[in-house]
C-alpha cells in the first residue's frame, strides 16, 4: 500500500457501537491518530467538533462527512466508520447517521493533489450510485475499493 | 436559461464541491446550462469569466463565506443561499433563483 494513499483498510471500521455523535468523533480521532496520520487525537477531535458546531456535516440519508483542516495533520486522510445503530447528528434531513466519512486535511496549501482527490470524493457523495455502494458494502476491503474506484 | 454560480465554505474541503455537484445535477435536470466556480482550499477553480457573467440570466452564490472577486458580478441580481442549501436541495435553490428574476 503506497504511503501516499489517503485511505487504507485500517482507517475503515465496521460494526462500531457508539451512542452519540461526540463518541463517533472521538473514535475517528483515535483511529486516525493510531494510524499516525495526525499529531494529536485531541486536536483533531476539537477540529471536528468546531466544524460541526459551525454547521452540520450530516448531508442526508444517514451519511455524514465530518472534517477538520488543522496544522496537526501529518497526512491527508479519509477514515470511514459504519455504526451498528445510527446516532443523532442534527443532519440536514433530520435523519440519524450510520455511515461516517471523516476527512483530515493539513492546514497548508501543500498537497494540491490530495485536495483534488478529496474534492472528487465530495462530489461523488452527491451521486446516489456511489453512496448506495458505500451503504451496502459489508467489508473494509469493499469500502476501500469503492473509494479508490473514483480516484 | 444561463446560470453562473459560486460555491464556497470556510474549510473549502467538502461542501464547496458537494454544492457544485448538486447545482450541476439540478441544472441538468431542469434543462438549464450552468457554470459553477468553486472557491475552496485550492483557491478559485473554474473561474467565471466576465463574458459568462454578461451572458448569464441568473447568478447564484451558495456560500458560507465571503466571495472572492465579487466585484465581477456588480450590476447583476444575485441569489445568495447557504452552501448547505445547494447540498441539500439544489433544485429548489435554482427554482427560487429563477422565480425571483
Amino acid at each position: 500500500m503506497s504511503e501516499n494513499e489517503l485511505i487504507n483498510e485500517s482507517l475503515i471500521k465496521l460494526n462500531l457501537t457508539v451512542n452519540t455523535k461526540k463518541e463517533v468523533l472521538k473514535a475517528i480521532s483515535n483511529i486516525v491518530y493510531e494510524e499516525g496520520r495526525v499529531l494529536s487525537a485531541q486536536q483533531y477531535y476539537q477540529g471536528l467538533v468546531e466544524r460541526e458546531d459551525n454547521s452540520t456535516t450530516g448531508f442526508g440519508d444517514g451519511i455524514a462527512i465530518p472534517h477538520a483542516k488543522i496544522k496537526e495533520v501529518i497526512k491527508p486522510t479519509i477514515s470511514i466508520i459504519k455504526l451498528n445503530s445510527p446516532v443523532e447528528w442534527k443532519a440536514m434531513d433530520g435523519k440519524p447517521v450510520h455511515l461516517i466519512i471523516a476527512l483530515a486535511v493539513p492546514d497548508s496549501q501543500e498537497g494540491t493533489m490530495h485536495l483534488q482527490l478529496l474534492a472528487k470524493l465530495s462530489e461523488s457523495l452527491m451521486e446516489e450510485e456511489f453512496t448506495n455502494a458505500l451503504l451496502s458494502a459489508e467489508t473494509s476491503n469493499d469500502i476501500y475499493k469503492i473509494i479508490n474506484s473514483i480516484f | 436559461m444561463n446560470i453562473v454560480a459560486v460555491t464556497a465554505c470556510p474549510a473549502g474541503v467538502a461542501h464547496t464541491y458537494m454544492a457544485k455537484k448538486g447545482l450541476q445535477k439540478a441544472a441538468k435536470k431542469l434543462g438549464y446550462t450552468i457554470k459553477v466556480e468553486t472557491q475552496g482550499s485550492m483557491g478559485i477553480e473554474s473561474e467565471i469569466k466576465s463574458k459568462d457573467i454578461e451572458k448569464s440570466d441568473v447568478v447564484i452564490f451558495a456560500v458560507d463565506t465571503k466571495v472572492e472577486k465579487a466585484d465581477r458580478f456588480q450590476g447583476k441580481k444575485i441569489h445568495e443561499v447557504a452552501v448547505a442549501d445547494a447540498v441539500k436541495n439544489a433544485t429548489k435553490v435554482i427554482e427560487d433563483a429563477v422565480n425571483n428574476l
